[in-house]
């Protein structure tokens, strides 16, 4: 069951446009991840998703209900603040300059929605923000200030004061765009451990070989509109739509090699033994490490081959991935 | 371009200006010994022994002024009277301040407020409260008697309770009704700009974790605004001090008014005005030390040379620093 549909939502402010009557679902368990070019409404579209300003039109589904009104006969009243709060609680949403509070030290910030919407008391709240903090690999820094964290530090900070409030989908707004390059990575781990314990995620990111390693679905967004939708694998090696291919085409000079060794292998339509063998173990091992929550469905929108490594999830394209080649050694760049 | 050449050039420079470049002694000692020598400010020595001699000839010709009696001061400087005055003052400028900060708070989100009679409210309070004199306001509430002859409250037809207004409203009540309502008038503009300094960003995060508004306000935005709030209050609250001088005009009971009081008896003006000023100068003095107090505590999380207040960064911006290697 879809946890979140969207459709045929517009949002417009004023003259301008920025969503014309896009509509996506997302299964439970499922990361749908958008890419796109500045000002194609990809921050808009979260930003209305996570209910922090109205669409202009059409209807967002969370779980089933709409978000942001109520519907009596055929007329959509606008929600009480109250009612609207309530729904916010169930989103999580994490943003491109992290946001914390700089007014509170690191547990302040996780513990602070909590305490005050969930009722949990001071040492219930504390010991589950530990538990996140120590999750994001950040235990020692509960008594910081958000200006005393790297960047890196506090968007992780962000994702636990997030998945504090046990929300049913995850909202990212381009969480590494404002990161130095070197700390991109550690926010990226952490969002792919939460993909693969089932949670469900939208994404907007600029980066390709992450979501070609996570998402179950991409999204290509231009002017509002989802230009292209597909596979990830497919849809960035072998995009149809022109605009998307030059949006993509840095991208693919950058991973060429990869995609034409992609094409050759498949036309022989022969994997070495190794390759399959690969394969056939990683099944295994995915059934063994995947929670309950991943439908069915989802695994088998994995793709398997085209450079996808199902032993640890990771993916080949050009210098950005490498194959990981034991299942042992969790760590992954990209 | 290397040493040499750097070092021919200075030389050719030092033979057609005939100045003394001191390329000797570079060449004389290794650089590691070198020392920089003391630079000299004589102008400073000037400019201050000229402003000493100014001063002291004022301090001297108030001092020695025959028409000051010195011992008037000391007779009535802890008399009861003036200390009841101080007390008026002090309790007047407190009080008026907390329900400035107050009525500014509420008179601040109004004005930021998605409600356009809110808004338009708020900045008409602002207008008329910041556009007329604090000494006529502070006479209308000390007059109001003249148009208002009773207060009352109730429903068109029905009384509940009246009351003469020279008596509800009287001097001290009616001298805090001009000061805090005044107060707040300003207080809701440095509040504001305290509200906007928070990046929107915060509030944004605040509400997608499902905070209310007002959650959002106090556990967020409120003690985010504080450190932009809080200097310029207290220079507000010095202000308030002196300002409560005015009310002297509607024999308030304060400091001033007790001080014209003694002096309309005894007609020693200049001494008793003296005596007030001391007063004043011990107050604003207190306040000012507790000020840069809560100044530095807030300025704890941003350290360094560049801290407002600092005398380096004063001298620094008027491009003192950058002059003399003081």
């Amino acid at each position: 069951m879809a946890v979140l549909s969207l459709e045929a939502v517009w949002k417009r402010y004023g003259e301008h446009t920025v969503l014309r009557g896009v509509s996506l679902v997302v299964e439970k368990g499922e990361v749908l991840c958008i890419i796109g070019p500045s000002g194609s409404g990809k921050s808009t579209l979260l930003r209305c998703t996570a209910c922090l300003e109205p669409f202009s039109g059409g209807i967002a589904r969370l779980d089933g209900e709409i978000l942001g009104y109520r519907l009596h006969g055929i007329k959509l009243y606008p929600l009480s603040s109250r009612a609207l709060a309530a729904q916010r609680t169930e989103i999580g949403m994490v943003f491109q300059h992290f946001n914390l509070f700089a007014n509170l030290s690191v547990l302040d910030n996780i513990t602070l929605a909590p305490m005050l919407i969930r009722k949990l008391s001071r040492q219930q709240a504390e010991q589950k923000a530990r538990q996140l903090l120590e999750r994001v690999g950040l235990a020692d820094k509960e008594k910081s200030f958000p200006a005393q964290l790297s960047g890196g530090q506090q968007q992780r900070v962000a994702i636990a004061r997030a998945l504090a409030m046990e929300p049913k989908v995850m909202l990212f707004d381009e969480p590494t765009s404002a990161l130095d390059p070197e700390l991109v990575d550690e926010v990226l781990v952490v969002i792919k451990d939460l993909a693969q314990e089932g949670m469900t995620m939208v994404v907007v990111t600029h980066e390709m070989a992450f979501a070609a390693d996570v998402a179950d679905h991409l999204i290509f967004m231009d002017d509002g509109v989802i230009v292209e939708e597909g596979k990830p694998i497919s849809l960035l090696s072998n995009p149809s739509n022109e605009r998307t291919r030059a949006f993509l085409r840095r991208f693919l000079q950058q991973n060429k090699a990869v995609f034409e060794e992609q094409a050759a292998r498949s036309s022989f339509q022969a994997l070495s033994p190794r390759e399959s063998e690969k394969t056939r173990l990683g099944g295994q091992l995915e059934k063994a490490t995947t929670s309950e929550d991943r439908s069915s469905k989802n695994k088998a929108r994995r793709p398997v081959g085209e450079g996808y490594n199902q032993d640890d999830g990771s993916f080949t394209l050009g210098g950005h991935v490498q194959i990981i080649q034991t299942a042992t050694e969790p760590k992954i760049q990209w | 371009m290397n040493l040499k050449t750097l070092l021919h050039q200075k030389e050719s420079l030092a033979s057609s200006n005939s100045m003394p470049v001191q390329i000797a002694s570079v060449e004389a000692a290794p650089v590691s010994e070198l020392t920089v020598a003391r630079q000299r400010h004589f102008s400073w020595w000037i400019s201050g022994t000229l402003l000493t001699v100014v001063l002291a000839w004022i301090s001297y010709s108030l001092y020695a002024n025959p028409n000051v009696d010195h011992h008037t001061i000391g007779k009535y400087i802890f008399s009861h009277a003036i200390l009841s005055g101080l007390r008026t003052t002090i309790i007047l400028a407190i009080v008026a301040q907390a329900i400035g900060i107050l009525l500014g708070i509420i008179l601040a989100v109004m004005r930021l407020s998605s409600n356009p009679v809110g808004r338009f409210i708020a900045g008409a309070y602002i207008w008329l409260f910041r556009g007329t004199p604090l000494l006529v306001q502070i006479l209308f509430w000390g007059n109001l008697a003249l148009f208002y002859r009773n207060i009352t409250i109730g429903v068109p037809g029905f009384v509940l309770a009246s009351y003469a207004t020279k008596n509800v409203i009287t001097a001290f009540v009616a001298s805090l009704l001009a000061l805090s309502l005044n107060e707040a008038a300003y207080m809701a503009e440095i509040i504001r700009a305290g509200i906007l300094s928070v990046p929107l960003g915060q509030t944004d995060a605040a509400m997608a974790l499902g905070l209310s508004k007002l959650q959002t306000f106090r556990k967020v935005v409120l003690p985010q605004a504080m450190p932009v709030i809080i200097p310029p209050s207290g220079n507000q609250f010095i202000n308030m001090v002196k300002m409560t001088s005015l009310v002297s005009v509607i024999a308030g009971g304060d400091l001033l008014t007790e001080a014209q009081n003694i002096a309309a008896a005894n007609l020693r003006t200049i001494e008793l005005l003296f005596v007030a000023s001391l007063w004043y100068l011990a107050v604003t003095t207190l306040a000012t030390l507790g000020q840069s107090r809560i100044e530095r505590i807030l300025g704890r999380s941003k350290r360094g040379v560049g801290q407002a207040g600092s005398p380096i960064r004063g001298a620094r911006v008027l491009g003192a620093l950058i002059d003399d290697h003081a």
